[in-house]
């Protein structure tokens, strides 16, 4: 089947099975940022956001997104020019084996995008689907803190 | 799960008909959570219903009126009077889940964790499905079995219809989990009536510590008609799961499941109880 969406701002159109894992499509189009860990909607590493919502691409098909709109951490930044919360996490030595670090980088994206004055609880309810293993989680909580309060006054 | 054809219809109309003719092959994509843990070697024909017009919610005089393809996260969000879903949604496991799962998916095939069929029995729902012509379903016979028994091929779960919680109504739910996004070890949800500090109408449901939502008639009949105090209600849950026997997993020992219950219904019938009276939102 052709699957017809946008990828990254861009149109895009490319030829999936009708049962190839989202996950494995986006990677295979080279959004290598997009990890399969558990491969079964518990982790979080396979997360992007889908029409502005964060979504595990472990449990959808290629087919799902026809005509609709995926964002990875491609979009969002790289090494030379990092995004403000990429920048964070660096700053605050959230970052260990780094494989959650996409995932929940586009978690906490999507609710502070949606909305730039949610609390910490809110904020943390809505990256509580996004596991880290190395570091434990008050750096990472630090650097998620930091990033809403920078939009917050953006959007102020 | 393998599929061999995948379909996003724009219409329900045009999710019927590609579901006719696949025939037994035929299978329903709702929020498409459960899907990779369904077994089957044959490769299915998957009909995915997200662009089929059925999310929203639409409060009418009685009921919410919510289609079927609304997502938890909506129910989260959305805000009325009388509207209690929003307190089963938040505990629904992540957000990523949240943000993909229906309720229309959790109620067709139902697991024994599943949470929102225990909630919708204790609310008194009704079910709405969609075939060569609709019929509705109440509470009692859409979950006497498993639901997914109830369709055709053809048939779609079209909208659900939750009645409006009205003045002296009170909610309560509980879920024990031992950590957020895990499976439920223990739901109860409640809804009392009370006038006058008398409780009038209860339905007590329990979910994850028995194999399938199951409401406690005995723990109903021991509320109604007394007063809607502690000691009272604590009481009535002592013995929560009477006879049943309960549903043991992860190491759980049945005395330990009884002690859930016990906690869980107790505190459940606490919190109805007060909102009932005026106590809590």
């Amino acid at each position: 089947m052709i699957v017809e969406f946008t990828l990254n701002h861009e149109p895009t159109r490319a030829e999936a099975s009708p049962d190839e894992p989202l996950a494995m499509f986006l990677r295979r189009l080279g959004m290598k940022s997009v990890k399969v860990g558990c491969d079964e909607g518990c982790c979080g590493t396979c997360t992007v956001i889908l029409d502005g919502l964060a979504v595990y691409t472990c449990l959808l098909t290629a087919g799902s997104v026809h005509g609709r709109s995926v964002r990875t951490v491609e979009s969002l930044g790289d090494f030379k020019n990092p995004h403000p919360l990429q920048a964070l996490l660096v700053e605050e030595g959230a970052v260990q084996c780094g494989f959650c670090i996409p995932g929940l980088i586009l978690s906490a994206v999507a609710a502070v995008e949606a909305k730039p004055d949610l609390s910490d609880a809110e904020l943390f309810a809505n990256c509580d689907g996004n596991l880290c293993r190395c570091t434990g989680y008050e750096k990472i909580q630090n650097a998620l803190v930091r990033y809403r309060d920078l939009a917050r006054e953006a959007a102020s | 799960m393998k599929y061999k054809e995948y379909h996003a219809p724009a219409s329900l109309s045009e999710a019927q008909n590609l579901l006719r003719c696949a025939g037994e092959a035929g299978i329903v994509i709702a929020g498409a959570t459960s899907h990779p843990f369904l077994g089957g070697k044959d490769p299915r024909i998957a009909v995915d219903l997200h662009r089929a017009g059925l999310a929203g919610i639409c409060p009418d005089q009685q009921a919410f009126v919510i289609g079927a393809m609304t997502t938890v996260a909506a129910l989260e969000t959305f805000r009325a009077r009388g509207w209690v879903l929003d307190r089963v949604a938040r505990r629904f496991v992540s957000q990523q889940i949240r943000n993909q799962s229906t309720l229309g998916g959790n109620l067709v095939r139902v697991f024994p964790w599943s949470d929102f069929p225990v909630a919708l029995i204790a609310l008194e729902a009704s079910f709405v499905i969609a075939g060569e012509s609709a019929r509705s379903l109440n509470t009692d016979d859409y979950f006497a079995t498993q639901p997914a028994k109830h369709f055709a091929i053809g048939d779609v779960l079209k909208c659900i219809h939750v009645p409006i919680l009205r003045e002296g109504q009170g909610f309560g739910y509980q879920k024990i989990t031992r950590v957020q996004a895990d499976f439920s070890q223990m739901t109860v949800a409640v809804r009392l009536t009370v006038a006058k500090h008398q409780v009038t109408d209860a339905r007590v449901v329990v979910g994850a510590g028995l194999p399938m939502p199951t409401r406690l008639s005995h723990i109903e009949e021991a509320v109604i008609g007394k007063p809607a105090t502690e000691r009272q209600l604590r009481s009535a849950a002592e013995n929560p799961l009477g006879e049943k026997r309960p549903r043991t997993v992860a190491g759980m020992s049945p005395e330990y499941v009884q002690q859930l219950a016990r906690v869980a219904v107790g505190d459940a019938l606490m919190e109805a109880a007060a909102e009932a009276q005026g106590a809590a939102s």
